[in-house]
C-alpha cells in the first residue's frame, strides 16, 4: 500500500514519517473490514526511497505496533507514483 | 495462532541492539515468518560488514540458530527473497547459497535494493514450522515439478532454487522473469 487520502483517494504525498503514518492508518481499517487487524499480522515489508529514512519511517512505525511486533524487513527501493513509503503485509484472520 | 518466536541469542535481537521494531520471527498457519536477516555476530550483536559470501554464510548461521529455535530448520525454508547491494554479485551469492540448501532449494528471488547500514545482503525467509499438521505429512514442504521439465528455466541453469514450493495451504513460488513468461507461452505450459 501507498500513502492514498481514504476521503478523495488521491495520492498523499508527504515526509517518510507521515505517509507511514497513513498507509498504517488506512491499512489497520481495511484489516479490521477483512476480519482482521493490526495485532494480527504477521510480516510487514517497508520499502523506502532512500535508507538514510530509516528511523523516521521506523518512529511512525512504532506507534502502530505496540506490542509484539510482527516480523519484518525494510528495505530501499526505487518506488511508482513519487510515493517515499510502501508497505505490504501477511496478517492472520 | 500468532506465537512470537524471541531472538535464540541476545545478539540476534535487532529490536534491543538497533532499535528496530519487529519481532526476530512470528510463527502463524504453519509458517515461520522471519524478518530480514543481515549479517550480525549472533554473540555481540555487532554488525559484520564483509564479502557477499561472508554476509551470506553468517546469515545462514543465524538463521539456524533461529529457525531451530523454533522447532524448524534450514531445510524446511519454503521462500527466500535474497536481497543484494548490486546484481553483479549475483554468482558470488549462488555460490555461497547453495551451499545452504544442497536438497529441495526453497523457492527463491533476488534483487539488488538499498541494505540497512552499508551491508551487502539480507535474506528474508519463510519457513514451514513443525506442527502436528505438518508431522502427519512425510515431509513439511514440497517441491512442485513443473509439468514439462524443459520448461523449468531454473533446472536447465542450475540455480539453486524451486520454481515452486508447497507447505500445508500455501504454495511459494520464485520470481517469474520475462524469459520465463515468454517460455511459458510458448510451450503451453509450465
Amino acid at each position: 500500500m501507498a500513502a492514498i487520502d481514504p476521503a478523495t483517494g488521491e495520492p498523499a504525498h508527504g515526509t517518510v514519517a507521515a505517509e507511514t503514518q497513513q498507509i498504517l492508518t488506512n491499512m489497520g481499517e481495511l484489516l479490521e473490514a477483512s476480519g482482521s487487524s493490526l495485532a494480527k499480522v504477521v510480516k510487514v515489508g517497508v520499502l523506502i526511497y532512500s535508507m538514510l529514512e530509516y528511523e523516521n519511517m521506523n518512529s511512525a512505525y512504532r506507534e502502530f505496533f505496540p506490542i509484539d511486533p510482527p516480523a519484518r524487513t525494510v528495505c530501499g527501493a526505487g518506488l511508482i507514483g513519487g510515493h517515499k513509503v510502501e508497505i505490504e503485509c501477511v496478517a492472520l484472520v | 495462532m500468532r506465537d512470537v518466536i524471541p531472538a535464540p541469542v541476545p545478539g540476534l535481537d535487532l529490536r534491543r541492539e538497533y532499535g528496530h521494531h519487529q519481532s526476530s520471527a512470528i510463527r502463524a498457519g504453519g509458517l515461520i515468518f522471519c524478518s530480514g536477516m543481515v549479517a550480525i555476530n549472533p554473540e555481540s550483536g555487532e554488525r559484520e560488514h564483509g564479502t557477499v559470501t561472508s554476509e551470506a554464510r553468517r546469515i545462514f548461521e543465524n538463521l539456524k540458530l533461529l529457525l531451530e529455535s523454533a522447532g524448524s530448520s534450514l531445510d524446511r525454508i519454503v521462500q527466500v527473497h535474497a536481497m543484494i547491494y548490486d546484481r553483479i554479485e549475483y554468482d558470488v551469492l549462488n555460490r555461497a547459497y547453495r551451499q545452504y540448501v544442497p536438497n529441495g532449494p526453497p523457492a527463491r528471488t533476488v534483487m539488488s535494493v538499498q541494505i540497512e547500514a552499508g551491508f551487502k545482503v539480507m535474506l528474508d525467509v519463510i519457513a514451514a514450522a513443525e506442527t502436528r499438521q505438518a508431522a502427519d505429512m512425510t515431509h513439511p514442504k514440497q517441491a512442485i515439478e513443473p509439468r514439462k521439465p524443459d520448461g523449468d528455466v531454473s533446472r536447465r541453469s542450475d540455480l539453486p532454487l524451486s520454481p515452486a514450493i508447497r507447505a500445508g495451504d500455501f504454495v511459494f513460488f520464485r520470481g517469474w522473469r520475462r524469459s520465463i513468461r515468454r517460455l511459458a507461452s510458448r510451450r503451453t505450459a509450465l
